[in-house]
């Protein structure tokens, strides 16, 4: 093992260095010596308590292994984490005769999570339930489109980080400093103009992370929903990798432009209205999608009441799949829209539409229509259309 | 000179790159070069990558490289995008021995190191990532160039290869 570092090595107080050093049994030492070596590849000077940690790898995908075999190192060596840790969605997968071949070790991987002392939430937005940062808390969190709601509309800091990297902080309660920890990585370096009459937030966050690749982009102001605010950042960071934006005069970290520029001059970029709409598949296309699917990231109490109202007294042309935090699953399906929307069929889910969609059990290999802009990037054969094309698709205006 | 470079010797240098290291390591292998980043959950968590010959297929149908296995090869790109799951994809690809043979970008993020330095840490092996910032990055390596970098090295040597 090649330990030589390339940057300046990191100080540790002595206790870290310590658990580095085997004080706390060899897998102890991995996961310190884990965050050591990722830190130095980006000069980070020391180790900094985190407020809490989230889980991305929650789905036991067969044909992966080695991340499976480190985790129940973990286990077995009777690791705890050390900070509030939260956890990604289900893949939904049921446990029909193929998908038992596919998926037998799901039940086995979350046992395995959940001996770590993990928060069974099983949601991509642990940060609207059950793990709520607050601005300038440091985070050691993985899950892209959870880092960038973070670091964005809360003013809490996180890096993108790995699966894996995620239960090092988690266990050690401990992330290294640098990145978008630190006050100086956090200005925009790149000017988003909007020429736009209807927002499509889901499409704007795709082409913005086209645009931004890793850089982080300040877009002019717009009033923003959370859960537009959540849709485009996860777009965002599947079509680039971006960890932060800012919303002048919305996000917290974005009084205004200038405060958010430093004052220096920026690349700029015009997005309009005709880029959204080139983002939409074709109404050919969308009418032979054979399934709408919502809820990637999952959908929240409130934007299932937003976008379920329209539903309620409806005859469906299209199944509709909602895909629903499961803290907000019981609370919806309470509530008079949401018994609406049961009423006109639609599937009201608590897993991941992209793991439970990848392979179409059930529905074979029919297109899927997704107001998702990150659904639409991830998942092979996923159409994009705006909630006004779905709308009127499936038969919810009139 | 070592041998490694001896033998590389007997085809034509065409340049050499300086590049900083990020993960040490060496490799010789034919490069791969792509202008567009590369987002490695959505290329290889499909079902095609099920077999094991298409393990580091991408499958990402919106990459240019869609279809193309970077087994092997050594992989130049700007940047990777997209998902936390890419530290789960490099972890298994560089443990099992059937990844890229190293990664060449402008810039290293926080991801793209990741699986490289678990797969160090908890399970030994391990690939150069070399970071050079410059655009000209892709003028100087074409695919099929076959790319050297010795341990220890922070020089990168590119050797005509056969256009593909």
């Amino acid at each position: 093992m090649n330990t030589t570092p390339l940057h300046a090595p990191m100080a540790l107080t002595p206790e870290q260095a310590a658990i580095r050093a085997g004080a706390e049994g060899p897998v102890m030492a991995r996961c310190m010596e884990t965050l050591v070596r990722y830190g130095e590849a980006f000069g980070a000077p020391r180790l900094v308590p985190i407020r809490s940690a989230h889980l991305t790898g929650s789905f036991k995908i067969f044909f992966y292994t080695a991340y499976y075999k480190l985790v129940s190192e973990l286990v077995e060596a009777g690791i705890k984490v050390k900070v509030p840790t939260t956890l990604n969605p289900r893949p939904g997968y049921d446990y029909r005769p193929q998908n038992r071949i596919l998926f037998r070790s799901q039940s086995w991987h979350e046992e395995q999570l959940e001996a770590l002392g993990v928060t069974p939430n099983y949601s991509c937005v642990c940060y609207a339930y059950d793990n709520i940062p607050e601005f300038g808390d440091r985070l050691g969190w993985a899950e892209s489109s959870a880092i960038i709601y973070a670091n964005s509309v809360i003013g809490a800091r996180s890096n993108r980080n790995a699966i894996m990297i995620d239960i090092c902080h988690a266990v050690t309660g401990l992330a290294p400093e640098f990145g978008f920890l630190l006050d100086e990585n956090r200005k925009a370096d790149l000017h988003i103009r909007l020429q736009i009459e209807r927002m499509d937030a889901a499409a704007l966050g795709f082409l913005i992370g086209k645009i931004a690749m890793d850089r982080t982009p300040v877009l002019d102001y717009w009033p923003f929903t959370p859960a537009e605010l959540k849709n485009m950042g996860a777009a965002m960071a599947s079509t680039g990798g971006v960890t932060l934006f800012h919303v002048a005069g919305l996000t917290p970290e974005a009084p205004d432009l200038e405060a958010v520029t430093g004052g220096r001059p920026i690349e700029t970029h015009t997005i309009t209205q005709a880029d959204l709409d080139a983002l939409k598949a074709s109404r050919q296309m969308q009418k032979e999608s054979a399934v709408i699917a919502f809820g990637c990231p999952q959908m929240t109490l409130e934007e299932a009441l937003e976008v379920g109202r329209h539903f309620a007294g409806r005859t469906l042309k299209k199944p509709v799949l909602f895909h629903l935090v499961p803290g907000a699953y019981d609370a919806f399906i309470e509530t008079e829209t949401g018994q609406a929307c049961l009423d006109a069929g639609i599937e009201v889910l608590q897993h991941c539409p992209l793991a439970a969609l990848s392979l179409r059990i059930g529905i074979g290999k029919q297109q899927v229509l997704t107001p998702s802009g990150k659904l639409h990037y991830y998942l092979e054969g996923a159409k994009y259309a705006d909630m006004a094309d779905i709308l009127e698709l499936t038969g919810a205006v009139a | 000179m070592s041998a490694l470079a001896d033998t590389a010797a007997a085809a034509a240098l065409k340049d050499i790159l300086p590049v900083k290291v990020v993960v040490a390591g060496a490799c010789d292998a034919p490069a791969l070069v792509t202008r567009q980043p590369i987002n490695f959950t959505a290329a290889m968590c499909k079902p095609p990558n099920i077999l094991p010959s298409k393990r580091a297929e991408v499958r990402d149908a919106h990459h240019e490289l869609f279809r193309q296995n970077v087994g092997g090869r050594a992989l130049v790109f700007p940047a990777c995008i997209g998902s936390t799951h890419t530290g789960l994809v490099l972890l298994d690809l560089v443990s099992l021995g059937k990844g890229p043979a190293a990664l060449i970008v402008q810039s290293c993020d926080s991801l793209l190191i990741s699986g490289v330095i678990l797969s160090e840490v908890w399970l030994g092996p391990v690939i150069p990532i070399v970071e050079y910032p410059g655009e000209d990055l892709f003028d100087r390596i074409g695919t099929g160039d076959r790319l050297v970098l010795e341990p220890g090295s922070d020089r990168l040597h590119v050797y005509s290869g056969a256009p593909q």
